[in-house]
């Protein structure tokens, strides 16, 4: 079997509300696969039924071959989640104390708990602060504690819930590090990666699925999915400021996104066309409308334009 | 997993989270003074209220016996129940549920660990008060009361589960019907006073409350001298009770972790 997961079908409803829509996806072993979506766009939820802490409502979903209805008890053993918006653990334990508290729920015995709490202290280099309680911290500190407490059962399959979310430059780095060296360790090791950062999926993802309103809109690597804007142009457009309220109509525009800056009374619009005519055209538009030029400049095609391209805004 | 294993990782859960909660207490001392001093001097007002009024020489010890065993009631109430609701919002009660660690075995952990940091309260609040009201408590009896005790606090802790499972269906709503019971419970289970002042009705109503049971148990071995043959009804009830609340608390549990995954209560949070 190559395939770590695998849903079909995949639907989760929460009363009316649709949070996931017939999701077809298979993941490989060893592959990292990330999740693209605005908020509430069904990544977490998905997650959640991946990681059987939630039922589908219809369709079947496998992980290494078991069905997260049925077998959830034996996919626990394999699993964990890392989420960048958590604060687990108990702040009047340490750093380690909380390590070796979560060892315990996967069945080590005290001594390997403590043996293997103190392996991944030191591979992180997380001795200067392994005895300080987890509420005494930084956040950088925590996230890296929290990417720690992942790894202590050995999983095979890791679901990284947005792991770098509000973390210095440094530190998000040196996690997007972590999590490069991880998979390459072991061929059957599967990560899961829901991200707002385009260029943290570009750096680390194999495949990305794009995910909104609850359905897969796009699914490929990273390559192909920025071939689909193969054909055309992206530009970005600084301007003076643009009314909140104002709608640019001019034909030939694929998408657009206009980002306010009412501090600097600046707008930075992104473009996708498919024809560079249609920006002179656009330019026109602006200019009829009052809005002053500042610069313009053609750029190339990244993951945000292909997302801004399919789900119709910027993530 | 075979059933030996399953025992065994449900007792490394419970030991993991009664360690968490051992140490987390103790390390902040601040704790000593609410949970040791506090309570004395409720329960020394109480003492010398009898005192004053010429009251009879039992009377002293069951206020002693009685005041010790009101922080259980609190943490079971407060503690124990509500534990699982601040785990969900803190992120924790999902990393349980991914886990391989059965709920009951958290459970378990966090009523060995409240049990284990509130008997040395009460045993240090029995001890100060008999040396300071010079209370004299009958020593041949302190096996008994050793074990009802310990029954008292199997019962009192298993009903605790039944919290904690409550709290985790019904969020912060339950935390009214923890308010409505808290008073009435210490009324009823007699912490300053004889139950045996009440009606013999409310008497046997009274007698499914752990509490209640236990106070008069270990008043009855200790004070009034009963033998233990005396106080095996006392005995029987209570392990009649604990195992019918702690099947109620598994069982409970099992039912509101299914349908908390299939409501996806069990992960949203603020609810």
């Amino acid at each position: 079997m190559s395939e770590s997961i695998l849903t079909v079908n995949l639907c989760r409803y929460f009363g009316h509300v649709i949070a996931l829509e017939d999701v077809n996806i298979k993941v490989n072993k060893g592959e990292i696969f990330g999740l693209l979506g605005p908020n509430g766009s069904g990544k977490t939820t998905l997650i959640r039924i991946l990681s059987t802490a939630l039922l589908p409502s219809k369709g079947d979903a496998y992980v290494l071959g078991y069905d997260v209805k049925k077998d959830f008890l034996k996919i626990r053993k394999y699993i964990n989640v890392v989420s960048g918006d958590e604060k687990a653990g108990y702040g009047v334990l340490t750093v380690k104390e909380n390590l070796w508290f979560f060892s315990q729920l996967y069945g080590y015995s005290r001594a390997e708990g403590w043996k293997i709490v103190n392996e991944l202290i030191e591979k992180f280099g997380m001795q200067e602060y392994a005895d300080r309680k987890i509420n005494r911290i930084s956040h950088g500190m925590f996230q890296k504690y929290n990417f720690v407490r992942g790894l202590l059962n050995n999983p095979l399959v890791l679901f990284l819930d947005e792991p770098t979310l509000g973390l210095d430059v440094n530190i998000s780095r040196e996690i997007r590090n972590y999590i490069k060296e991880w998979i390459k360790e072991d061929k059957e090791r599967t990560i899961i990666l829901t991200t707002h950062y385009m260029a943290e999926a570009q750096e680390l993802c194999d495949r990305v699925a794009i995910i909104y309103k609850g359905k897969i809109v796009a699914l490929d690597t990273v390559e192909n999915l920025l071939k689909i804007l193969a054909k055309e142009s992206v530009y970005e457009i600084k301007t003076s400021l643009i009314n909140q309220n104002e709608k640019i109509y001019v034909s030939g525009i694929k998408a657009i996104d206009i980002e306010n800056d009412p501090a600097r009374m600046v707008s930075k619009l992104r473009v996708v066309v498919s024809e560079d005519s249609v920006i002179s055209d656009l330019l026109s538009f602006l200019k009829n409308k009052g809005i002053k030029i500042i610069n313009l400049t053609k750029d190339e095609v990244t993951l945000e334009d292909v997302f801004l391209y399919l789900v119709g805004k910027k993530l | 997993m075979s059933k030996l294993n399953e025992i065994v990782l449900v007792l490394r859960v419970a030991y993991a989270r009664a360690y968490v909660r051992i140490k987390g207490v103790n390390r902040d001392l601040t704790h000593c003074v609410i949970d040791v001093f506090l309570p004395l001097l409720g329960i020394s007002a109480i003492i010398l209220a009898y005192k004053s009024m010429g009251a009879p020489e039992n009377l002293l010890g069951f206020a002693a016996i009685g005041g010790a065993m009101i922080a259980f009631w609190y943490n079971v109430l407060w503690s124990m129940g509500s534990q699982l609701y601040w785990d969900k919002e803190q992120g924790n009660l999902q990393l349980y549920i991914i886990s391989p660690a059965p709920l009951i075995g958290i459970l378990l952990g966090m009523a060995i660990g409240g049990a284990f940091n509130m008997s040395l309260r009460a045993i240090t609040i029995l001890i100060v008060t008999s040396l300071i009201f010079n209370i004299k408590f009958n020593l041949n009896a302190i096996l008994p009361a050793f074990l009802i005790f310990i029954l008292t606090l199997f019962a009192l802790y298993s009903l605790g589960m039944m919290f904690a499972s409550s709290f985790l269906r019904f969020g912060r709503s339950v935390s009214k019907v923890n308010e409505l019971l808290g008073e009435p419970i210490l009324f009823f289970s007699g912490v300053y006073f004889p139950i045996k002042i009440f009606p013999v009705i409310v008497q046997l109503i009274i007698s499914i409350i752990p509490l209640a049971l236990g106070i008069e148990g270990m008043r009855e071995a200790l004070i009034l001298n009963k033998s233990l043959f005396e106080i095996l009804w006392i005995i029987v009830l209570l392990i009649i009770l604990g195992i019918v609340f702690f099947m109620l608390a598994i069982k409970m549990l099992a039912y509101l972790e299914k349908l908390g995954k299939t409501k996806g209560t069990l992960t949203l949070k603020w609810d």
